[in-house]
């Protein structure tokens, strides 16, 4: 049983730094605490603050990003959706659209997660599981939009009542 | 078995491993993030080796002060399961994770790994 308090609005304009995205978990961690009582959405939600943040520090032109971090009212029910928008290289963009490609096409998340951790455990220049476990572990739903050389991707899951 | 301390740290993270009659006992504290993920790559290469010159049955590695992992540090440790998987049946040992039933992401990132390694890899909470 969760208490939902709708209203939450993050909006980040950052550098990603790597040393400031665990900073930036605990940031997301401590505010949504303050608007649901769901724990489990609460470890849900900074992973995937943390995931997307690493892939703008890796990928972000110039590691400008923003994330934003909202939890709102659809019919009666809370949704919490995070967007993360970073300019980036068209091969990362084309990185992305195959990832999400296969991501689409995926019926059963943990498989597919699993798979990429046996797959990628041999490539040391890519870890490649980041959207994966937001999908598996974040039981969120993941979208990607590119407009130009800008990538966003938003992840929702909706708060359990 | 002997051998001295193996230790790794950087950030606010740390590691240790140590053999004891049980077999090797491995313990991450802190936050496994992008930064440090070179540091816990190196360790793990370490870990295993020791392991394989104590030719130990067992290694268990202890999470339970470990407040977060990301992705790429979960890869470092398939790398670590899957170099396991890769020996002979002989010399394969098996990996305990043991973790805190209050780290909520624990649950799932560990379920992920179990399955990853099937009868080498148990979760114990």
């Amino acid at each position: 049983m969760s208490s939902t308090v709708c209203g939450l609005r993050l909006q980040l304009r950052l550098d990603a730094d790597p040393v400031l995205v665990s900073v930036t978990r605990r940031f997301v961690e401590e505010a949504l605490k303050r608007f649901v009582s769901d724990r489990d959405l609460v470890s849900r939600v900074a992973m995937t603050a943390h995931e997307l943040l690493e892939n703008a520090a890796k990928y972000a032109r110039d590691r400008n990003a923003e994330l934003s971090v909202t939890l709102d009212d659809n019919g009666g029910k809370g949704v919490v959706t995070l967007r993360l928008s970073n300019e980036t290289t068209p091969a990362h963009i084309d990185r992305l659209r195959q990832i999400f490609s296969e991501l689409d096409a995926c019926r059963d998340p943990l498989s597919l997660y699993v798979e990429l951790m046996r797959r990628n455990a041999r490539r040391p220049d890519v870890s490649g599981l980041g959207l994966a476990r937001i999908l598996a572990e974040g039981e969120m739903t993941l979208g990607l939009s590119v407009d130009g050389r800008t990538a966003t991707i938003v992840a929702r899951t909706p708060v359990r009542t | 078995m002997a051998g001295e301390k193996l230790s790794a740290s950087a950030y606010d993270f740390s590691a240790e491993a140590w053999s004891e009659v049980e077999g090797l006992q491995v313990k991450l504290v802190g936050t496994a993030d992008m930064s440090i993920r070179d540091v816990l790559s190196e360790f793990l290469a370490r870990v295993h080796q020791r392991a394989l010159g104590d030719r130990v049955a067992e290694a268990t590695l202890d999470l339970r002060q470990l407040v977060f992992m990301n992705s790429a540090c979960l890869k470092e440790l398939a790398v670590w399961i899957g170099d396991i998987q890769e020996l002979p049946a002989a010399d394969r040992y098996r990996i305990v994770l043991h973790s805190s039933p209050e780290i909520l992401w624990q649950r799932r990132s560990l379920e992920a790994l179990a399955r990853l390694g099937d009868d080498l890899v148990t979760v114990r909470v």
